[in-house]
């Protein structure tokens, strides 16, 4: 099997501040990225800051070229924002599918991994890009797969991990595996992109010790993860999901056995491997037993997060409790021990909330947390009779502690909870369809600030966070 | 002491006299888990108790299972529902529920005594239905048993009975324990039989059934016992018959077999209303759902003709005085009459204190439906100065001795603070039913408008719609114009067009919306299905319209409107999408077609893939987009995105 290494196409370009930019940078931003201690503070003025991506944003004229707006930290309602957009923006991007705060260069402000899988690329439409904006500087970088290939979508997820001197990884889950038009070929099987020292990776289920197969539709690489997950002690472990993967059993097959139930995949310290991998897979009823019974469209592997060595992993269609597309989470404790981990489901023991058909609890998932205190955040946007939408937060250690969290004037359709995330000490939940042009809610102390966007050209403000 | 009320018999040797505070007068039916009777309470209001067979009760959990969701049942916006007044436990500890009593005809018997509804009454019964199912859907409740025998013809509109403590029933005999399931047969939806998850579309599908049965005749699934009427039911699409449109078209959608195909309740309302000729939207475009109603009004509820003659018949036989019963000497069934809007308050009538035995004391002309009339005319509470206003006006119409019967409920009813409003920022707190509000303050609306306004008021009073029962006597028959049905359809409707204005999320550059602007769906994520599994629809700017051109195309008739879209499947198949381009309905309610020179849509949409395109519409000078509406994907339900 013929690994693939892709290299980097980083262009260093300059990221040119938008006009809402400028607009808005009338409040002071301290430019100190030599010693904030915060660990989300994009702008570098001490504070955790907020990225909230909107990809169908129009900017600079391009329809749908999509934004990510910086809240600042510290900064309430209606301080106005920061808006940031590709140096180049053109139609139909999709710039802030989305997003991921981390440190990929050296100083103290974190930066930001922005995802435009609907860029076309070198004429191949929709082949995808990711940006990293340089916090703090105005620099940012572009990348695109070293093969860009049509309808691939890199980008469509990223993760970051600052860890092992920072590494990222970007998720392409439409690209398709072997030569076009022959018999290898396989489409949306899915790739991931290991990003480290400016270097790209690709890495698939082909690739040597990565557990399973490259098949038609597994979409490996919807959802990602980084973190410390039994690997080697100081190395970064990958975690990706695969929403819909079919239960087929071993080997390659095409359409066959149980479909769309999912699957996850952890590669072992991926950075670190050389041209053959380590690896382990799981599908929903590995870890998951008698609370929900493996059925097609469970989607496990739908989103990840990973805190404090844990790895959160959603199946927002399983029929948890019996009740369909009630969703749930799993907890992993680690990726290489025997121990499972917990399930986490509406309806379940000492949680809040009843689980409803379709909700989708899970679709979106958060992890926050040092040590054992560790707290999750479950997005279920289809929540209420309405989909007005909820957001669980659920504390590990003590889940019966659990708040489920809706709205400050929550609307039908408004979808709260289609994303979350941490930023500091506060949860931060996005309402894409909530009027207009989206939302966001910053919860904490006790108290939950509604955030809208900044400017007249949203659309869907609020389908992705990162803190 | 039997009547002409098939439900309505002697109570037997067994019964209590009394059940906690309400002092039972007959016996209204039996059922599976529990006995129904008539009653009065402290007020003097006759209501329905219904009593839970002890068999239930002794299920550990039951009985506070049994509460919660009563609860849940209370917070139900008496749109085309029996209002779920009360609950507690009698003296032997069995829980019972209390709600208001429906004079009428159930629609079974209805329709086994006289045949299939006309056309007209059928609509009433399709609307009132629909909106009685959109608003215990909005309560995060599902009926599970709607079946003719559940829906009341009474003269204010169709009110479904009979719902709330189904899943109370279901936990306890859960149907994989027992094999007992909760329902029907033949009006169980395919996923009931299977024994399936259960959510809101069971109703939706029993909506269809019992829609089909009305305009037939004839159940869509036949005769048979509950083996056989199940096994229809899984095997094969009912038989719909002949229904006019649109309702043979949202009956087929109702029934489709996969739940996730059939429309919601709000969807069929919405429908429904749509499908009403908008003649009036002339005079006021920028407000279409409260026109719309207007319209609804003129056309909707006729009771069939028998209906008004039973309403109080059981109530009279029993002896029971019917509640407030202004008779109505002058018709006034004329929705727009424009001075009635500016009708001063009238204190007498809404501003009445809670004054809790008026309704029985007062005016006890027996006037043979007048009892529900007053039921449904008044139940505003006075204190919303707005609501009192609507009151006001829409009684001095008809009589200025309408005293307020809400006052009759037991107390703590109509000042709960359970109320849609606070716990359901749903439809009834829309704020688009403000805005009819403010619409119908203006002269030229009709009362009935004014009168929806009600629902929308904020506050803890209980958000419900206000029926204007205004009636004529034509030929011996009575015609009761703009009831219940209209209305609660508005009020629900309202709501479900305009659920997004909000004064937040606080959007530094735009600051708050004002009260009353209408909300669009520009910038949402629309689906007709699943927002995992199927593709999605968004319009994510407002239209561009006053374009002589449009890419080198010369607008023929008008100006051009332009609308860009974006469709966007994030699911794992190719889906097939709809060959017909969505229509553009303007603010008058004319439907246009698609420019040719629109973006033509793909066949199919394969995973992952995102298509833009813009939709082009050649509209004449003065008309502005008001929403599009089609179908998206070859086959799913029909979307509908406002526009303005």
């Amino acid at each position: 099997m013929k690994l693939l290494v892709a290299l980097a196409a980083a262009a260093l370009l300059p990221l040119v501040p938008t006009q809402a930019t400028q607009a808005t940078q009338a409040a002071p931003a301290a430019r100190n990225c030599s010693d904030t201690t915060a660990t989300s503070d994009f702008d570098g003025d001490g504070t955790d800051d907020v990225a909230v991506g909107d990809p169908f944003a129009d900017l600079r004229g391009q329809l749908g070229a999509g934004t990510v707006q910086i809240l600042r930290g510290g900064s309430g309602a209606g301080s106005g924002a920061t808006v940031l957009g590709a140096p180049e923006p053109a139609a139909g991007d999709g710039f802030g599918w989305s997003v991921a705060l981390g440190r990929v260069d050296g100083d103290a402000c974190a930066d930001l991994l922005v995802g435009a899988p609907y860029t076309d690329v070198n004429g191949q439409a929709d082949a995808g890009a990711v940006y990293v904006l340089y916090g703090g500087t105005g620099r940012s970088a572009k990348f695109v797969a070293t093969r860009p290939e049509r309808k691939a979508h890199f980008g469509w997820s990223v993760a970051h991990s600052v860890e092992d001197a920072a590494v990222s990884a970007i998720g392409a889950p439409h690209q398709d595996s072997g030569e076009t038009g022959t018999d290898d070929e396989v489409r949306d099987a899915g790739a991931v992109y290991l990003l480290r020292g400016g270097r790209l990776t690709q890495i698939t289920q082909e690739n040597e010790g990565v557990p399973g197969n490259s098949e038609n539709g597994d979409m490996f690489g919807w959802s990602l993860a980084l973190g410390r997950l039994g690997g080697e002690r100081n190395g970064v472990d990958l975690a990706v999901g695969s929403p819909y993967e079919n239960n087929d059993g071993a080997g390659r097959q095409i359409a066959e056995g149980m479909l769309d139930t999912g699957g996850l995949t952890v590669v072992f310290d991926p950075a670190r491997a050389g041209a053959t991998y380590t690896g382990r897979k799981w599908e929903m009823r590995d870890l998951v037993g008698k609370v929900a019974r493996e059925a097609p469209g469970d989607r496990f592997g739908y989103a990840l997060s990973y805190a404090a060595g844990r790895l959160a992993v959603s199946a927002p269609l399983a029929d948890a409790g019996g009740v369909k597309d009630a969703g749930l989470v799993h907890v992993l404790p680690s990726a290489s021990g025997p121990a499972k981990g917990d399930t986490i489901f509406q309806g379940g023991p000492s949680l809040e909330g009843e689980p409803g058909p379709g909700e989708a609890f899970g679709f979106s998932v958060a992890l926050d947390g040092t040590g054992t205190d560790v707290r999750l955040a479950a997005g279920i946007p289809f929540d209420g009779p309405d989909r007005r939408g909820a957001v669980q937060l659920v504390p590990l250690r003590t889940p019966q502690d659990d708040r489920l969290i809706t709205a400050a004037a929550p609307r039908a359709e408004d979808h709260f909870g289609w994303s979350v995330g941490f930023s500091g000490d506060r949860l931060v939940a996005g309402a894409p369809d909530a009027s207009t042009g989206g939302a966001v809610a910053l919860v904490g102390g006790g108290s939950s600030t509604p955030v809208g966007p900044t400017g007249d050209a949203s659309a869907d403000f609020g389908a992705t966070v990162a803190g | 002491m039997t009547t002409e009320h098939p439900g309505a018999e002697r109570l037997r040797p067994t019964d209590p006299e009394s059940i906690g505070p309400y002092s039972l007068l007959g016996r209204l039916g039996e059922g599976g888990m529990g006995t129904v009777y008539l009653a009065t309470g402290t007020a003097g209001r006759p209501v329905a108790v219904k009593v839970v067979k002890p068999q239930y009760a002794v299920v550990e959990g039951f009985t506070a299972r049994f509460h919660a969701e009563v609860d849940n049942a209370r917070r139900v916006a008496s749109f085309c529902t029996a209002q779920v007044l009360d609950n507690g436990n009698n003296d032997d500890g069995l829980p019972y529920m209390v709600t208001e009593y429906i004079p009428g005809t159930p629609l079974s018997r209805q329709i086994s005594e006289h045949g299939a509804l006309e056309p007209g009454p059928l609509h009433g019964v399709a609307l009132g239905v629909a909106a009685a199912l959109a608003a215990i859907h909005v309560a995060g409740l599902v009926h599970r048993d709607l079946k003719p025998a559940n829906v009341i013809l009474s003269m204010s509109g169709p009110r479904v009975i009979d719902f709330g403590i189904s899943r109370a029933l279901d936990q306890t005999h859960g149907f994989t324990m027992s094999g007992e399931l909760i329902g029907s047969p033949g009006w169980w939806a395919p996923e009931q039989v299977r024994g399936l998850a259960i959510s809101p579309a069971v109703d939706v599908f029993a909506w269809g059934c019992l829609v089909a049965y009305a305009g037939n005749g004839r159940h869509p699934y036949g005769r048979g016992d509950a083996i056989t009427l199940a096994s229809r039911v899984i095997n094969g699409p009912p038989d719909l018959g002949t229904l006019p449109a649109p309702l043979d078209r949202l009956v087929r959608q109702a029934t489709a077999m996969d739940p996730a195909q059939r429309p919601s309740a709000q969807d069929l309302l919405l429908s429904l209303v749509g499908g009403v000729p908008a003649t009036p939207l002339a005079k006021e475009p920028e407000n279409p759902p409260t026109l719309i109603a207007t319209d609804l009004l003129v056309e909707s509820w006729q009771p069939p003709a028998n209906v008004g003659d039973d309403a109080t018949l059981t109530l009279s036989a029993l002896g029971v005085p019917p509640a407030n019963t202004p008779n109505t000497p002058d018709p006034a069934n004329t929705p727009n009459t424009p001075d009635m809007a500016n009708t001063p308050n009238t204190p007498d009538v809404a501003n009445t204190p809670n004054t809790p035995d008026m309704a029985n004391t007062q005016n006890t002309q027996n006037t043979p439906d007048i009892a529900d009339t007053a039921n449904t005319a008044g139940i505003a509470d006075p204190a919303d100065t707005a609501a009192s206003a609507a009151v006001a006006s829409t009684a001095d119409t008809e009589s200025t001795r309408h005293h307020r019967p809400a006052s009759t409920r037991p107390q703590g009813q109509a000042s709960a603070p359970d109320t849609i409003s606070a716990q359901h920022q749903g439809p009834a707190s829309a704020p688009g039913t403000i805005d009819t509000r403010q619409q119908g303050t203006e002269p030229g609306i009709g009362s009935a408008t004014r009168v929806t306004s009600v629902a929308a008021e904020e506050g803890p009073g209980i958000v419900e719609p206000v029926a204007v029962p205004v009636r004529a006597k034509t030929a011996g028959r009575r015609w009761l114009i703009a009831a219940g049905a209209a209305v609660a359809a508005l009020a629900v409707t309202a709501g479900v067009l305009a659920v997004t204005a909000s004064d937040d999320p606080q959007t530094p550059s735009r600051g708050k919306v004002a009260a009353g602007e209408q909300m669009t769906d520009v910038g949402r994520r629309i689906t007709s299905g699943s927002y995992v599994e199927d593709p999605q629809l968004i319009i994510s700017r407002p239209p561009e319209c006053g374009l002589a051109d449009f890419a080198g195309v010369v607008a023929v008739t008008g100006r051009f409107c332009v609308i860009r879209w974006t469709l966007l499947n994030p699911g794992g198949m190719d889906v097939l999408l709809s060959p017909d381009p969505l229509t553009l309905i303007d603010d008058q309610g004319t439907a246009h077609t698609s420019h040719a020179s629109s973006t033509s849509q793909p066949n199919s949409i394969a995973p992952g893939d995102r298509i833009d395109g813009v939709l082009l519409f050649d509209l004449p000078s003065g008309r502005k987009p008001a929403k599009l509406t089609g179908h998206v994907l070859d086959s799913g339900a029909n979307v509908e995105v406002r526009l303005s």
